[in-house]
């Protein structure tokens, strides 16, 4: 009984044993269960922290990036880095050529102008506009049915100038065309009062090397300095009637120039000059171009040397010296000669030989001119074998204000010879200039007094002065507004 | 708690076992305790979540979790794709806004102006290009040109129907293509605002006013050239060659005429171009222009002088007249000045009512102190009044002119001159507009042909880029007759004196920049 008791105590206590066990199974399986649960919520934590902190790490980037975006983003480095770029562009563009129009500059420097960005090219356009007002008196014409009282109004010159360089620097080219007297020279015996279209300079320059140049084409032939001076930088409201007629006027042709330092010379071989009617064929045509194989002169040479004395040579391209210029002096002597072509049937042959010198002295705010020429004429007409062309001129001017000058001329000679129109031209013209921004806009004012004789052959209406055979019986009024750009 | 409970350790083999069970039990129930001590100290959270929080609550906290993962990741995403997008537009193409343009414009100018002083060129920087037109300017804006142009190519047929010639001489038909304009426009300012200048230039007939008999002829032409001056906000002084203020039909430029060309009565009475100096005046509702001049060459004036050209310009010492002047007053009862440049009034115009009133003398300069063949100096005069009246898409224009000259020659020691001009025109589409035209007039003396000018044109103006490019086209018809002294080869009209129901159609197309 006691063994059976005993037995059944120790198959109790083995029960009690394996339940235990199973309890402790149980414990350790909850326990192994909450530790898996714990690792899912810290790896949900452990994530949930990274996506925020990424997230706000991105957002502190954005707004950096805001901020940089809206304060000045143009800085030095970056507008640097741009205009290299932009340099780039441009001599790219300029490479390729097939880029017309991408390297064009244009605009206003001291005249409107285009160019290309490398400057191999550059078109530069200016005008000239001279408004006139004349009145002329004489007191008996050189006919009778002559009018006392002649005046009126005249848009005397309207022009564009085209002017610049192609290639490069070297070969400049200038052409000026518009409307102007067909005959400023006043060659046809009736007075041509034709205002056309016409074409004053027009030629290429080529610059040989750092003191020859070329130049081909239609030009001032290099003989006076009064012919020299642009029609816009003259002194009085036009040149003087001498130059006019003893000047040489334009041609076409070659002119060398050969400049340096202080000295500089001009040799020109042309078609001839006009002026004295030389050139045949500019009966029909009074100014050039003409025809290569027109009848003009069989040669024609001309040559003027300059010496600078002091100044520099831009104040001798007019003739006022505006207040603050520096004093300037200015010598030149010329000399011209042409053969004419023969015109068939035995005619003879028309030479020409002239001479001319003179003086330009600039201040401070004054100038002084002199000049005097001498023409010979062999063979004018079969009844004419001779003639003798004589003028000079002198010429003054001081300035009354920054502004206002005051100028005085007086021109005299003509033709020696009676058969010639035995001229005794004298003529004193004083007047003001007004200078309301230099040459550009300037208004001229003067009056001439014919104190001489005024011939059919020096007449020049252009100019405003009419022929009459009595002395002292004509005077000229003339007004002048002018545009230049 | 179990507990067990050992008596003895020598007893016999069952009492042994009974203590060993008994100690193994207890032993077993202390290890238990002690696991579950352990348990519970190790894990007192989650024991705690785990034991004390149900299954459902469990899964509510990791949804929670799982929730908010979801959002941040959400809002990771959509922050980054702005950052992306912010450094896009920081790094790449799309950082060229307005602003940035403009600056890096300044800076190209910048580098251009630079370029361009160092290239010599001593430039403004870059100015230039179109602008209603192509212009070149100072970068102070003190220098101005613009460059403008006009084409104007016409066809034209006239059809006489009547042969009063009789034999081979009779042209029915006479048709052919025509350009009675190719000119170029250079203008602009020059030293400031306060100096305009202005010349047109080109191609064009020789003698559009058919004064003698180079009508048929073409040559380089200047039409205008001046200078003018403003004085102040109302006053200018012009200086020049232009068209003297008196018909309104004449002040009207040629590229903004109604018909193809203006009207005989225009082409002979009108006073044409002159070289003068213009005072003008101009106020809110009232113009005014007074001009002196070299005279006007019109009623045949110009040959009667002797001039070699029978336009302008002319030399100042040329024979024309001792004194000339003109004038004009207009009163703006509606509308802008801007709208009567043109006869035109496009639709979306708003209304507008001009009245004109004009008046013109000159006397003849005598070519010698005392009067040739005793003919005193002679004089003309005339006076104009026209009315304009312009609504949103329609036109109305009238005038009439009475002219008078004495002592033209010795032949013709008074002539009178009347007419009168009615048109208009109304839009049928906002670019194509129908226009009609009646004219009449001429001189009363028969040996200056006594004209009994009787024509009605009627037309279409089409505008396909306003009046910049646009076709007109047009049919006359005579109803009376057209002297020589009236006719005019530019416009198409030849003389006839006998009624030949002479009819002419003319179409133009006209390119204007």
């Amino acid at each position: 009984m006691m063994k059976k008791r005993s037995k059944q105590k120790t198959q109790s206590y083995a029960t009690a044993i394996q339940i235990a066990v199973v309890l402790v199974a149980f414990v350790c399986v909850g326990a192994v269960r909450a530790d898996d649960i714990q690792q899912q919520l810290d790896l949900l934590r452990e994530r949930l922290d990274a996506v925020q902190q990424d997230t706000s790490e991105m957002r502190n980037s954005l707004d950096d990036l805001k901020a940089e975006s809206e304060k000045d983003w143009m800085t030095e480095e970056r507008a640097d880095e741009i205009r290299l770029l932009v340099h780039d562009v441009l001599a790219d563009a300029d490479a390729r050529t097939a880029l017309v129009g991408d390297g064009i500059l244009g605009g206003w420097s001291d005249g409107f102008f285009l160019a290309s960005s490398d400057g191999r090219f550059k078109l530069t356009i200016g005008g000239l506009m001279q408004e006139r007002f004349l009145m002329s008196y004489q007191k008996e014409g050189f006919v009778s049915s002559s009018d006392r009282w002649r005046g009126g109004l005249e848009n005397t010159r309207t022009r564009l100038d085209f002017g610049g360089h192609i290639f490069d620097r070297d070969t400049t080219f200038y052409v000026q065309a518009g409307w102007g007297y067909l005959d400023p020279n006043a060659t046809s015996g009736n007075p041509l009062l034709r205002i056309g279209a016409r074409l004053w300079d027009s030629w290429v320059k080529f610059k040989l090397n750092e003191q020859w140049s070329a130049k081909v084409g239609v030009f001032m032939l290099p003989f006076t300095r009064e012919s020299l001076v642009s029609d816009k930088y003259q002194m009085a409201v036009d040149r003087s009637l001498i130059d006019y007629r003893l000047g040489l006027a334009r041609s076409q042709g070659v002119e060398f120039t050969w400049a340096h330092e202080n000295k500089r010379v001009f040799l020109a071989t042309t078609n001839g000059s006009i002026t004295l009617n030389g050139i045949p064929a500019g009966a029909g045509n009074p100014t050039p171009p003409w025809g290569a194989l027109a009848q003009d002169a069989e040669w024609s040479f001309t040559a003027r040397a300059e010496f600078l004395l002091e100044g520099n040579w831009g104040q001798f391209n007019q003739f006022t010296s505006p207040i603050g210029s520096e004093r300037a002096t200015l010598v030149g002597v010329a000399v011209h000669g042409q053969q004419g072509e023969r015109t068939g049937g035995g005619g003879l042959k028309q030479d020409q030989y002239g001479v001319t010198a003179d003086l330009s002295m600039n201040f401070d705010g004054v100038s002084f001119f002199l000049s005097g020429t001498m023409h010979n004429q062999k063979n004018v007409s079969a009844s004419i074998p001779n003639a003798d062309w004589v003028g000079y001129l002198a010429q003054a001017s001081t300035y009354m204000t920054d502004k206002t000058e005051v100028f005085m001329r007086f021109e005299g000679g003509g033709v020696r010879q009676n058969s010639m129109g035995g001229d005794d031209v004298h003529i004193l013209t004083t007047g003001v200039n007004w200078y309301l921004d230099g040459q550009g806009l300037k208004v001229t004012s003067d009056v001439g007094w014919s104190l001489g004789e005024i011939s059919t052959g020096m007449q020049n209406w252009m100019v405003g002065w009419r022929a009459t055979t009595e002395q002292n019986s004509q005077w000229l009024f003339r007004t002048q507004l002018q545009l230049a750009f | 708690m179990v507990c067990f409970t050992w008596k003895g350790l020598r007893m016999d083999h069952f009492k042994k076992q009974r203590i060993a069970c008994s100690f193994a039990t207890r032993t077993v129930f202390a290890g238990v305790a002690v696991v579950c001590v352990q348990t519970s100290i190790a894990n007192e959270n989650s024991r705690s979540i785990a034991s004390a929080a149900s299954p459902n609550n469990i899964q509510s906290q990791l949804d929670t979790l799982r929730q908010q993962l979801d959002s941040a990741e959400v809002a990771n995403k959509a922050v980054r794709l702005e950052l992306d997008e912010a450094q896009a537009n920081f790094n790449n193409d799309a950082w060229l806004n307005q602003e940035r343009a403009a600056s890096i414009a300044l800076l190209v100018e910048d580098v251009l102006a630079d370029s361009s002083s160092r290239l010599n060129m001593q430039g403004n920087g870059v100015m230039m290009g179109w602008s209603d037109g192509f212009h070149l300017s100072s970068a102070d804006g003190q220098f101005t040109l613009n460059i403008g142009g006009l084409v104007q190519s016409q066809t034209m047929a006239r059809w006489v129907g009547v042969n009063t010639v009789g034999g081979d001489a009779y042209d029915q038909w006479r048709w052919g293509f025509g350009m009675s304009r190719a000119q170029l426009n250079f203008g602009g300012t020059a030293f400031g605002s306060g100096l305009e200048y202005y010349i047109e230039m080109g191609w064009g007939r020789s003698d559009p006013y058919n004064l003698t008999n180079q009508g048929a002829f073409f040559i380089s032409r200047m039409w205008d050239a001046w200078l003018k001056f403003r004085l102040n906000a109302e006053m200018e002084i012009k200086t020049g060659q232009f068209m003297l203020p008196f018909t309104r039909e004449g002040l009207i430029k040629a590229p903004y005429q109604m018909a193809v060309f203006p009207t005989l009565i225009e082409y002979r009475m009108g006073l044409e171009r002159s070289t003068a100096v213009e005072f003008d005046w101009t106020t809110k509702d009232r113009r005014f222009a007074l001009a002196l001049s070299n005279g006007s060459p019109a009623l045949f004036h110009g040959p009667v002088w002797g001039y070699a050209d029978p336009v302008p310009p002319w030399a100042a010492l040329s024979r024309d007249t001792l004194y000339s002047v003109t004038m004009r007053h207009e009163w703006k009862l509606l509308g802008d000045w801007d709208q009567f440049s043109q006869f035109t009034s496009p639709p979306g115009s708003e209304r507008g009512i001009l009245v004109g009133l004009a008046g013109h003398r000159q006397n003849t300069e005598r070519d010698s102190p005392d009067p040739v063949g005793g003919i005193p100096e002679g004089a003309f005069w005339g006076v104009t009044g026209d009315v304009t009246l312009q609504y949103d898409g329609a036109s109305l224009f009238a005038s009439v002119i009475y002219e008078r000259v004495t002592d033209l020659t010795s032949s013709t020691p008074r002539i009178n001159f009347y007419s009168l001009v009615m048109q208009g025109s109304t839009y049928i589409t906002n670019q194509t507009e129908l226009f009609a035209r009646w004219e009449m007039g001429g001189p009363d003396r028969p040996t200056a042909g006594g004209d009994h000018l009787r024509l009605m044109t009627v037309g279409m103006n089409h505008y396909i880029d306003g009046q910049d490019l646009k076709v007109t086209a047009d049919l006359g018809f005579s109803f009376g007759e057209v002297s020589g002294f009236m006719a005019n080869t530019e416009a198409g009209w030849v003389g006839d004196t006998e009624h030949r129901d002479q009819v002419v159609f003319r179409t133009q197309l006209q390119l204007m920049f």
